[in-house]
């Protein structure tokens, strides 16, 4: 592990660097450890260590971070309260997620009023489940019940009952079963939907001498693979798998990882990822963007930007073309009709499959999409350059941006709203104590100001000056250097290894749902290279990550 | 009082039987008196503080006028408690941030909402506060008293999430308390299956159905319970606490369908449902939850709540008004008329509100008084903005933390106390502005008001967060 003390150092001095020429190439540093371990690391995931446990991704034993019990996101609950037991359930009837990064991953502790949701959804949600057309019986009866705990519990818990769990079960069943079958399954629902095995990633794995560590049986391999690549619940085919012990080798999993990745499931999850990494799903969580001064906009556009950034992977991942490249480039998208007219494109331009190619280059992959645009920044400011280029350092360079120091006038002078952003900061250019931090960022922010508060392109400010979205990245990115406008800046991003490593540590957390520790240096790092390899396969990193030991194993209980 | 549709449903689940033994519990009882109400503690959160000059009342003592965008309180004025002159004592000042070299710190929006009813500052990471707020304090407190249905309930809008700018109350170290951030959720949670015995309770056909929902109630708690008892079993240290904290939140849930959720106070009835959609109104939505805060307290189903307007990032996102955070940084020394204007007519906006919490308050009558004179308000924001010193944005000085209500139990009403803002003849400049030295003692930080409101409530309390400065409580309350 000779990586880890870079690494380290990262994590502790990202929390105090200034500016000043430290912090991104501390930022970088972690990125380029990572990338660096993969190119002499040996052995990597589809290393060939496919025989038996053990054979960490250095090559010498195998190593993961600290587990992490965490709860199912709200969206995972509704999504599979609906795949499962076909009952709708709206997302704000749960308690708001807490986030590792910018990811949904509820892994702090339960509020005493979570519980009491959980509860009372559950009852909601039992009331309706006709679980007799769920679990496909010819007659709502006893053995009718049994089927119900057999099949539709399974897909819940993500693994077959216990017999303890499914005589309590159906013990509640016959409780209810005085009123009816209806009443009886209604509570065996109730019941499930608060069990930990339902709420909760319930993971112990089984003792692996070769490496120390705990290795995910089949049943939580199977929980794991529907969670990252499906956000639901697994299959029959995959329960099965795990019912015959069929997902123990890198080689089994990644079978059933190709399988899942040529569902409409996966896109859709992968489409996910980005809504929450540019922050484009807070358009539909209300009051998350506050822009009502700015004239508000309508929940119809809102859910038109979500869904836009949303048909744009979907697309991609169907044609091949989910790399990280075309997403951060590509010049065309599929905006709803909602937003076409909202963003002045002509309708002559939107083909039958609902594709509009950019030939002007107005647009330039998801960045520049409307909802990243309208989500940040999230309220009327001012500064808006410097949120933007602060969200690019931050989430696409891993760089952390330390708060302003203490002291100054923000103050805001008249009309600047509507004064250009270049001449508003321009003081952050110069001045000796803005310039280390404030160039990092404002100067990749001015290129995106062909946007607006609501992503609709502009060429010029309200009061006629013309908008220049000439910017600059620099301090120790390896694509440091000038670029002008929206699509050349998507161009940089897309070709930046940096930016690459960086992803790999956001597709950890949202994966593994918690954040990156040196032992997941090589786990990282297998991600990271194959992002890093061409135009940046998203599936095929993916894949690559199903079969490292970050996912495949956990540390034991401590 | 009873909801009759909920009656009704109530009638119609009867399976027979009679339980006589259980007819006490179900009969109403009186209203609360003047000697029997409970103390009850309402903590409130608005962003970006009010326009000073404005906001505070002119005069000291009892003789004093509300300040000018405030007058739509004077109703309520006798029900009024101003500090005028503390200070927000973990804002992003100098010497808060020599005290922790290495802390990320954030700005004074998330430095102020995590320590305004905390009184600490935040975690390393510069997320969330390093200790609970003072609406999870008292709680605790009076829960252990005597348990409600539930501790304490939080609602806000849809600002109102977990984050580092919107999290202001939190139930303990790093752990914010989640909000409900819609009316109709909360009426679902609080509400929607509470049975409210009237006359007929007596009915023992109601008791016997009752009876046999409890059953089955706490036969699911017990199911529930059983498989987190064979889960938490094996899992380690940390992720125990994990589990425990779950099976404690079943143990609240499990008093309550213990209690087949029935009330028998006769001043408490439901509040109107809320629509199921999110609320693009959020006038309507506030005075729904402030509805819903109002029946809570008076079914007695909890003696604390929390209510939260927008956040300390956008402020509340209205249309029709300027941007809420953009006007307080517009206002510099010399603000344009506009921009004062702007502000003003947010805080005016706010004024309408509490005017109408304070009313519904009052509209429960209890003993010689109402429901306000038995719950403490405390309002509280993440700063304010200056006009006499620290000018323009947003800063610490006179924070506007003030009180409403609770005259029958915990502080004497009506009036404004003065507290000295900065040694006489003392100037604010560039270079003093936002770092005095407050080990001298010139200013009164707002954790001796948290000292207070403790004691208020019975606590042995006599420091809070992190910068008390071990004088107790504020002086002069009583």
């Amino acid at each position: 592990m000779q990586f880890s003390r870079a690494v380290l150092a990262f994590f502790s001095g990202s929390l105090l660097v200034g500016c000043t020429g430290t912090i991104s190439s501390e930022g970088t540093d972690r990125a380029r450890a990572t990338g660096g371990m993969a190119s002499t690391g040996g052995n990597g995931a589809s290393g060939g260590e496919a025989g038996g446990p053990g054979g960490g991704q250095d090559g010498n034993r195998a190593s993961v971070g600290p587990a992490q019990w965490r709860r199912l996101s709200g969206d995972q609950y509704v999504k599979i309260v609906k795949d499962v037991l076909g009952v709708d359930v709206s997302r704000s009837a749960l308690l708001a997620d807490t986030k590792t990064g910018l990811f949904a991953t509820n892994i702090s502790p339960v509020q005493e009023t979570e519980v009491d949701r959980y509860a009372s959804v559950a009852e909601s949600v039992a009331d309706k489940v006709d679980g007799a057309a769920v679990a496909k019986c010819a007659v709502a009866n006893r053995a009718c019940a049994e089927k119900i705990l057999n099949e539709t519990a399974s897909r819940l818990y993500r693994r077959k009952l216990q017999s303890e769990e499914s005589k309590a079960l159906l013990a509640l069943f016959d409780l209810g079963n005085a009123d009816g079958f209806k009443t009886g399954a209604s509570l065996m629902f109730r019941a499930m939907l608060q069990s930990p095995s339902f709420l909760y990633l319930v993971e112990f794995g089984e003792s692996d001498e070769a490496t120390g560590l705990q290795k995910l049986g089949p049943y939580e391999t199977a929980a794991r693979l529907a969670l990252v690549l499906w956000n639901t619940a697994p299959d029959a085919t995959l329960l099965g798998a795990a019912a015959s012990n069929a997902l123990g080798t890198v080689e089994e999993i990644k079978q059933q990882a190709q399988r899942m990745m040529q569902d409409p499931r996966f896109a859709l999850s992968a489409a996910d990822f980005y809504l929450q990494l540019f922050r484009v799903n807070k358009l539909v969580r209300e009051g998350a963007i506050s822009k009502a001064s700015l004239g508000g906009f309508s929940a119809e556009i809102r859910q038109a930007m979500v869904d836009e950034t949303t048909a744009f992977v979907v697309d991609a991942i169907r044609n091949n073309e989910a790399t990280v490249a075309n997403l951060l480039s590509a010049k065309h998208s599929f905006p709803p009709a909602p937003l076409v007219t909202f963003n002045g494109i002509s309708a002559a331009s939107v083909k039958a499959n609902g594709r509009v190619d950019f030939v002007d280059g107005k647009r330039a992959g998801l960045l520049t999409m409307s909802g990243f645009m309208t989500a940040e920044p999230p309220t009327p400011t001012a500064y808006g350059a410097v949120q933007r280029g602060k969200v690019i350092r931050e989430d696409l360079f891993c760089q952390h941006m330390p708060p302003p120091p203490p002291g100054l006038n923000f103050t805001e002078p008249p009309d600047a709203a509507i004064t250009p952003q270049r001449e508003l900061l321009a003081q952050h250019q110069s001045d000796a104590t803005c310039k280390g931090c404030h160039r990092l960022m404002d100067n990749i922010g001015f290129a995106l100001e062909n946007y607006d508060a609501f992503g609709r392109y502009r060429d010029a400010y309200p009061r006629g000056e013309k908008v220049d979205p000439s910017g600059l990245i620099e301090g120790e990115t390896d694509v440091d250097g000038d670029f002008t406008g929206p699509e050349q800046l998507g161009a940089m991003l897309a070709r930046s290894k940096d930016v690459r490593n960086c992803l790999a540590e956001q597709w950890f957390r949202y994966a593994v749902g918690r954040e990156p520790t040196s032992e997941d240096d090589g786990s990282v790092a297998i991600l990271a290279k194959t992002l890093r390899e061409g135009a940046g396969d998203i599936p095929s990193a993916l894949l690559a990550f199903v079969q490292t030991d970050a996912f495949r194993f956990i540390q034991g209980v401590q | 009082m009873a909801n009759q549709g909920s009656r009704r449903k109530f009638m119609a689940n009867i399976v027979g039987g009679a339980a006589a033994a259980r007819l006490m519990p179900l009969m109403p009882r009186a209203a609360f008196g003047a000697t029997d109400a409970p103390k009850r503690l309402l903590c409130v959160f608005s962003p970006m503080g009010y326009l000073e000059n404005f906001f505070w009342p002119r005069g000291e003592g009892a003789d004093f006028t509300l300040g000018e965008t405030q007058t739509a309180l004077t109703p309520y004025k006798d029900k009024l408690l101003y500090m005028n002159g503390l200070m927000h004592s973990a804002h992003n000042t100098g010497d808060r941030r020599a005290e922790r070299p290495g802390v990320v710190w954030d700005n004074e929006h998330g430095n102020g909402i995590a320590a305004v009813f905390t009184g600490n500052m935040k975690d390393l990471q510069g997320k969330y506060s390093l200790s609970e707020s003072i609406d999870q304090t008292v709680a605790k407190y009076l829960y252990s008293q005597n348990a409600t249905a539930y501790k304490s309930i939080a609602l806000a809008d849809g600002n109102g999430g977990p984050g580092p700018h919107s999290s202001c109350f939190y139930s303990g170290p790093g752990q914010p308390v989640t909000p409900i951030t819609l009316p109709r959720v909360a009426y679902d949670t609080y509400f929607d299956k509470l049975q409210i015995t009237g006359p007929s309770a007596s009915d023992a056909a109601a008791i016997a159905a009752a009876t046999r929902r409890k059953l089955v109630n706490q036969s699911v708690v017990d199911t529930v319970r059983s498989e987190f008892n064979a889960v938490c079993a094996r899992l380690g240290v940390r992720e125990r606490q994990l589990c425990d904290a779950h099976l404690a939140g079943l143990r609240l849930v499990e008093k309550r369908v213990q209690d087949v959720g029935q009330v028998n106070l006769a001043q408490c009835a439901k509040p109107a449902q809320p629509g199921a959609g999110n609320a693009s109104d959020f006038e309507g939505a506030l005075r729904a939850n402030i509805g819903m805060i109002r029946a809570a307290f008076a079914c007695d189903l909890t003696r604390v709540a929390t209510l939260q307007l927008g956040n300390a990032d956008g402020g509340v996102d209205l249309a029709g008004f300027a941007n809420q955070h953009g006007t307080t940084h517009a206002m510099g020394d010399n603000p344009s008329a506009t921009v004062e204007s702007d502000h003003k007519r947010w805080d005016q906006f706010y004024a309408k509100q509490w005017l109408y919490l304070l009313e519904q308050l009052s509209s429960v009558p209890e003993g010689n008084g109402s429901m306000l004179d038995n719950t403490l308000v405390l309002f509280g924001s993440d700063t304010t903005t200056g006009q006499t010193l620290a000018r323009g944005a947003h800063n610490g000085f006179r924070f506007p933390m003030w009180i409403a209500g609770g005259g029958n139990f915990a502080f004497r009403t009506g009036r404004q106390l003065m507290f000295p803002v900065m040694p006489p003849g003392t100037q604010a400049t560039a270079a003093n502005k936002w770092g005095y030295d407050y080990k001298g003692g010139k200013y009164l930080y707002h954790n001796a008001l948290l000292v207070s409101v403790a004691q208020a409530f019975g606590m042995n309390i006599n420091a809070y967060g992190s910068h008390d400065q071990g004088v107790g409580g504020v002086p002069g309350l009583k």
